[in-house]
């Protein structure tokens, strides 16, 4: 949680919203607990961050833009499934309806971050770089 | 690098390209990041290539730019939903521009018409 409490200064966090993305957070790491996959520092500010936008954008009625199949062509089934427990309840408590560019973005986190467990680069393929995250 | 300015570039989605037509043709050095999650990689591509600007593209408006604020320390500006914003950003000394979703040359070409400005460089 203590990259979630430098993330409340860098993004102007009143107490309320803080509270609110907290409970999102917890939520999420249970899940990715579950599934054995642990998010670094610098994976945890980029999923984190993109959460409370996420939030921030539901509340505005924001859209994100379309994604395209040749992303959307990209992501494997698991990232899918757990981007899906992430993010269709976030949908649900601000009564929108599931938007499924929202959920490949929160893919793209969730499959990189297992690329890099597994030493693979951002595209899957085996990462000579891959100690750099 | 031949006294340019080099701007690095990272897009979640992998695009970007027409922001690296617009720096390139603002007569900077473009390092457009292959790939998807490629913003992830921002702050490694800038340290590595000792990049002047980094741009930072991603749904929630440039997680790649805290991400390298936070692992190379650059001063980082987060949210940014326009040209004019990113303009400002510079302004105050940000070295590393996270915008939302925006492949656009106007803002590649602004971007490194302003840091000459600011700085003096390429």
């Amino acid at each position: 949680m203590e990259v979630l409490y430098e993330l409340k200064d860098k993004l102007d966090m009143k107490d309320d919203e803080f509270k609110e993305a907290k409970e999102e957070i917890k939520r999420i790491d249970k899940i990715l607990e579950r599934e054995n996959i642990v998010l670094n520092e610098q994976f945890k500010i980029g999923l984190y961050s993109h959460i409370i936008s996420f939030i921030r954008r539901l509340k505005k009625g924001e859209k994100t833009i379309e994604i395209g199949n040749d992303i959307i062509s990209q992501i494997k089934d698991y990232p899918l499934d757990i981007a899906k427990r992430i993010v269709v309840p976030i949908f649900e408590k601000y009564k929108t309806a599931p938007c499924f560019s929202e959920i490949i973005l929160v893919a793209i986190h969730i499959q990189t971050a297992i690329y890099v467990k597994e030493g693979r680069d951002n595209n899957g393929r085996q990462d000579s770089c891959s100690d750099r995250r | 690098m031949d006294g340019k300015i080099v701007v690095v570039i990272g897009d979640r989605l992998g695009k970007g390209q027409n922001v690296a037509k617009g720096v390139e043709s603002a007569g900077a050095k473009a390092i457009l990041i292959p790939g998807m999650a490629a913003d992830m990689k921002l702050g490694d591509v800038m340290h590595e290539n000792n990049a002047d600007l980094g741009i930072s593209f991603c749904g929630s408006g440039g997680a790649g730019a805290l991400m390298a604020a936070n692992k190379y320390g650059y001063k980082a500006k987060y949210g940014l939903r326009s040209i004019d914003q990113g303009l400002t950003a510079l302004k105050e000394g940000a070295k590393v521009v996270g915008f939302g979703f925006m492949d656009s040359a106007e803002l590649g070409r602004k971007l490194v018409e302003e840091y000459r400005k600011l700085y003096k460089k390429g």
